[in-house]
């Protein structure tokens, strides 16, 4: 059973390997066939593995872990470190999220990359990605998860990246690496912080010393620079301006990648390390805040759109905002529990959209769709499955997690609170732009692009879709059991006219929003409010002003370096010197003969003087 | 054996220019057998000494046990011996050599296209000179070697370099020279000390160890030696002859500067500066630490603002071995580990770039990215390697520069948290410079340049994507620097001791602040075994 632990992220690396080696030693590039085989293969195995980890040992025992050491890794005074895998309920649940949706995409994928190509280097990056994040999940210390942490961002760097030709794609890369990157430094001095205080990075050990013995400040900073990294990595405020713009990369990464896996590294990590953060009501506070603010903005933002990835991009980082609200209120079962929902709906949703773009020959703007319905009903069926869970109605999946986390809101304060406010707004604004979407692209008048529409969706697509479909609606049922993990009593229960809320405002919001944006006739783009959330609240512009320019400005400044400006002028006076003696020495006796005689003069009224 | 090394480097450096004569091409076929002697001739003694390394002298202040040693008489009126001796740190810096000069010798296989012959009479002498930097233990022929590898290169760079290599060669000279010199003033003002205690004239390394000098005094002897060795890590405000060298260099004499050229200046801190001046580098360590930090910060912005490639990637070397001076100064063992990692993984990752923006410049004649682009579609292969070093360099975790670096800040955190935190910016300036480089030079549609043929698929005239020999050197570095990332461990456990000998000067200061008691000068065993 423990080497099951190795093989899940070893499988999909292995594939990465076989397929990015391939490239050295023959000059053909591998039949298309092949790679999928090879890609969708590895994935498949180690989706395999974990569901028999899963049913052979988690199901029966929910309390127990597993781990594995694979051996040493760094060594150095007093730090250990090891390659140690560990899993425990909350990491099975990960596990079969990454390898179970990160199968079933890659196999829609075999479809939607058919024919590019780069199809073999597309699915190296898949491969990589997959088993980096594996590792992320799996590890048993900081380190080795900053290894898969780091290793995330680069397969997201490379993805969005992914048709270079076009630079504006390379630049999308960059703003998500670097925006990221920030994030993952904080996290960097977070652990940096944490050795030197408890002079260790193995996270059972970790926690269990600062349970022990909490020492403020050290827990509240180190807990807000944690946060930090997973801020960046899950998009939330104020890193949450990469996000939009990576969904440059093709659709199946935006599914994979930027909703269902990656950028819920972040609350993995928050809620991995949930004792250090219970330790520090501000920093438990400020993640909650964090998640509020964020849910709220990008919600609105998500309203304004006009493509069609960018809409489900905000809706991402609005979700997110719901898993870290939780997360903020100690409802750690919820978040989680929010996070797998939402992997399955928002993967449907964006391999759903990815097949109207396909069908579209690759139009993403929402003004040229519309009507769609009729000409690819299976999609909009998928379709509308996703928008039911997103928007959170009754008995789908989505309705259940977001039910859970408004409860733990709710009990987080024993009753009404800002919170617990604003996740109520945020369901009613999900229903509003949820019901837009499908509004503007199945619905109303076909647009210009809805009438050469071809249904693009072959059987190696469908399936997914029609899987992920199946899980979106019932994995309301599939609540993990994680009160082992998170050490928490029963589940709360908040007063009944709360749910009642909670149950129509969805409704109403999408109510709203479709007699709002059934005529046709209404310009979103009119409005000055709807170009502002439609920028994301300009955060981009303040960064650009703040940051960008000015170190852009310094650094182009200074490109000659500054510091060797002060070593040619050493040169340069030395040149001045060397040229002014050298004016003495011009050959003319006479003027050899007055100088003596002058030096002579000098030296003779000196010898005087003194 | 050591002296037998360098001997055959350095003679087998006079043959070349006849081989060559005799033989066009001949030049490089005698470089690379000898090279090749030379690593069998290392690792094989060492296969053979290595079982008694694991017997330490209690006394290990003073004497730090030498797998090997070698000393003969030099001359003997001012005590100055040929002296050369072996420890891991020596070791692994020799193979690192042997393996870069390897490495250079086949990426640049045949890009000399003129006096072949002297130019690899030029890059054994060099070779030769690195290794008795590594090895010596007498100051005197510690600093002979240090001109040694100083000349040759030189005339690497001013014979063979590019359009500006005169000025930049004056430069370098300039001041590597100037900074030795005062290294020379500080030697001979450490023997004379010496002298003056004991009565004896020696340059022996073990002896100076042990000899007493006044904190004022030890203060500007150290200054003398950190100047030197400063200017050749290189850190700010030293750093600025390093640009102009590596970009006019030839590709191979930029290999050999960035990856082992470099490493002497962090080597002979860790050697000399830190054992012979314990009280005093304690004292100077938060400005080094400083040094170290902002050298980081800035040569990332500096490597950010270029847009010539090749210099791009020499900034990013200042930023890099300012990780170095800082892990050595934080006096731990984990920021220490940390420095000696990363001069490793920094010459490998380095090497690698610029093995392959000198391959780029022989055949697009530019090293200006705003020239490049749209390589990875003409050039595959080139652009993967280009992506996989170029992500190194901004340490990704899971290759040797990201074990340095996390060792380095780990370490230094605990001496001084504003400084790692400054420095650890330098981890978000990689990130910009790398993947800038990469945006520029490799992604957007093919540039003029490029691909000045028309009909797709045809590469332009000389344009080729890297030959098996090419890709299957940095295929080697490119997995070694996977396995460092991966198991540092063999690494790290072969510098250990000589990390502890450094160390071990501070902890006395630390521990005890009387200073320490003076062994008597141990008579240093001749090792007649490894002699020729």
């Amino acid at each position: 059973m423990h080497g099951l632990l190795a093989l899940i992220p070893l499988l999909p690396l292995a594939g990465f390997l076989a397929l990015i080696l391939s490239a050295l030693f023959s000059r053909r590039e591998a039949a298309e066939g092949l790679v999928a085989w090879i890609a969708v293969g590895a994935v498949g195995l180690a989706a395999l593995t974990s569901a028999t980890l899963f049913f052979g040992h988690f199901l029966g025992s929910p309390g127990t872990e597993q781990s594995l050491d694979l051996g040493a890794w760094i060594n150095a005074g007093a730090l250990q470190l090891d390659f140690g895998l560990s899993a425990d309920w909350l990491t099975v649940v990960m596990l079969l999220v990454i390898s179970g949706v990160g199968f079933l995409i890659h196999l829609y994928s075999v479809g939607y990359m058919r024919g590019d190509g780069d199809f073999r280097r597309y699915f190296a990056y898949l491969n990589l990605f997959v088993a980096a994040m594996l590792v992320l999940v799996l590890a048993d210390n900081l380190v080795l998860l900053y290894l898969g942490w780091e290793g995330v961002g680069l397969c997201s760097y490379l993805l969005i990246g992914f048709w270079y030709r076009n630079r504006e794609n390379g630049r999308a890369a960059i703003k998500a690496f670097l925006v990221t990157r920030i994030g993952d430094t904080a996290l960097a001095i977070g652990l940096f912080l944490l050795f030197r205080e408890y002079g260790t990075l193995q996270i059972g050990e970790l926690l269990d010393a600062v349970t022990a013995a909490p020492r403020e400040p050290v827990v509240t900073l180190a807990a807000l620079l944690l946060l930090g990294g997973a801020v960046g990595k899950s998009a939330q405020l104020p890193l949450q301006t990469w996000l939009p713009d990576a969904m440059a990369g093709p659709t199946p990464v935006s599914a994979l990648i930027h909703a269902a896996t990656m950028v819920t590294a972040g609350v993995y990590l928050i809620a991995r390390l949930h004792p250090l953060f219970a330790l520090s009501d501000l920093a438990m506070t400020v993640v909650a805040t964090i998640g509020a603010l964020t849910l709220l903005l990008a919600g609105c933002s998500a309203l304004a759109q006009t493509d069609i990835k960018r809409v489900l991009a905000y809706s991402t980082i609005s979700q997110l905002g719901y898993m870290f609200l939780a997360l903020g209120v100690g409802a750690w079962s919820a978040a989680v529990f929010h996070l797998m929902t939402h992997a399955f709906f928002k993967a449907l949703l964006f391999l759903a959209a990815g097949s109207v773009i396909l069908s579209l020959h690759h139009e993403q703007a929402l003004a040229k769709m519309g009507g769609l319905y009729r000409r690819m009903p299976f999609t909009f069926a998928v379709f509308a499955v996703g928008s039911a869970c997103l928007a959170a109605l009754p008995l789908t999946s989505g309705f259940y997690s977001k039910e859970a986390i408004l409860a733990g809101a709710w009990e987080a304060r024993h009753g009404f609170s800002l919170f617990w406010l604003a996740g109520i707004l945020g369901a009613f604004i999900t229903g509003a732009y949820t019901a837009r979407l499908l509004l503007k692209v199945f619905f109303g008048a076909e647009g210009s692009a809805s009438s050469h529409c071809a249904d693009a969706n072959t059987q190696v697509m469908r399936l997914p879709l029609l899987l992920l479909a199946l899980l979106a609606l019932a994995g309301g049922l599939l609540a993990p059991p994680l009160q082992e993990v998170f050490a928490s009593g029963g589940l709360p229960h908040p007063p009944l006219w709360t749910i009642i809320i909670a149950v129509v405002a969805p409704v109403l919001g999408a109510l709203l929003a479709w007699l709002h944006f059934r005529r046709p006739s209404h310009q979103l783009s009119e409005s000055v409010l709807a170009h502002f959330w439609r920028q994301g609240w300009g955060f981009d512009s303040i960064y650009q002003w703040l940051l960008v320019r000015p170190f852009r400005w310094l650094a182009h400044l200074n490109r000659n370096d500054i510091v060797d400006g002060l070593y040619n002028l050493v040169a340069g006076l030395s040149r001045q010197l060397h040229g002014l003696l050298s004016i003495s020495q011009n050959g003319q006796l006479r003027w050899y003969l007055a100088t003596i005689a002058g030096g002579l003069v000098l030296f003779l009224v000196l010898v005087v003087i003194l | 054996m050591l002296a037998l090394l360098i001997a055959l480097m350095a003679t087998g450096g006079c043959f070349a220019p006849l081989v060559e004569k005799a033989r066009p091409g001949g030049g490089r076929w005698l470089t690379l057998a000898i090279l090749l002697a030379a690593c069998a001739l290392l690792l094989g003694e060492v296969a053979a000494f290595s079982p008694t390394r694991g017997t330490q002298p209690l006394d290990s202040l003073a004497a730090p046990d030498w797998w090997q040693q070698v000393s003969l008489p030099w001359i003997p009126r001012f005590g100055i011996r040929f002296s050369l001796a072996l420890d891991g740190l020596s070791f692994a810096l020799l193979l690192l050599t042997l393996a870069m000069g390897l490495f250079a010798l086949l990426a640049t296989w045949s890009q000399v296209k003129y006096r072949c012959g002297f130019f690899y009479a030029n890059y054994l002498w060099v070779l030769a000179g690195i290794v008795g930097v590594f090895t010596a233990v007498d100051l005197f022929l510690f600093f002979f070697f240090w001109e040694v590898m100083l000349i040759p290169m030189l005339l690497l760079i001013a014979i063979w370099g590019y359009e500006a290599r005169t000025a930049a060669a004056i430069k370098f000279f300039i001041f590597t020279q100037a900074s030795s010199l005062l290294m020379l003033v500080a030697i001979i003002a450490l023997v004379f000390i010496h002298y003056r205690a004991t009565g004896e004239v020696t340059f022996a390394y073990e002896a100076l160890l042990s000899s007493q000098r006044s904190p004022e005094a030890a203060y500007w002897l150290m200054l003398g030696f950190f100047v030197a060795f400063a200017v050749k890590l290189p850190s700010i405000p030293f750093h600025t002859w390093l640009p102009d060298a590596h970009t006019q260099a030839p590709t191979a004499g930029s290999i050999l500067l960035a990856a082992i050229l470099l490493k002497t200046g962090a080597y002979g801190l860790i050697r000399f500066v830190l054992p012979l001046f314990p009280e005093a580098s304690q004292t100077f360590a938060p400005v080094a630490m400083a040094l170290g930090a902002i050298s980081v910060v800035y040569g990332a912005v500096l490597a950010f603002a270029q847009s010539d490639m090749k210099r791009l990637v020499a900034y990013s070397s200042v930023s890099h071995m300012g990780f170095v001076l800082l892990g050595i100064y934080a006096f731990n063992v984990v920021a220490f580990q940390g420095a000696l990692v990363q001069l490793f993984a920094h010459g490998l990752s380095t090497a690698a770039l610029f093995a392959l923006v000198g391959r780029l410049q022989h055949q697009l004649h530019t090293r200006d990215m705003g020239h490049m682009g749209g390589l990875w579609s003409t050039l595959p292969r080139l652009s993967a390697f280009v992506l996989f070093f170029a992500v190194a360099s901004l340490g990704l975790p899971g290759l040797g520069n990201f074990v340095a670096e996390f060792l380095v800040l780990l370490g230094a955190f605990g001496r001084s948290a504003p400084l790692a935190v400054f420095a650890a910016l330098g981890m978000i300036g990689a990130a910009i410079y790398a993947l800038v480089m990469v945006q520029r030079s490799l992604f957007g549609p093919p540039s003029a340049q490029v691909s000045s043929t028309p009909d797709a698929g045809a590469l332009p005239q000389g344009l080729t994507d890297l030959s098996v020999r090419e890709w299957l050197a940095l295929l080697a570095l490119a997995l070694t620097l996977v396995f460092i990332g991966l198991r540092p461990q063999p690494l790290m456990d072969s510098v250990a001791p000589a990390i502890e000998k450094a160390l071990a000067g501070e902890q006395a200061v630390t521990s005890k602040p009387v200073a320490r008691s003076v062994p008597t000068t141990q008579e240093m065993t001749i090792n007649t075994g490894g002699r020729p």
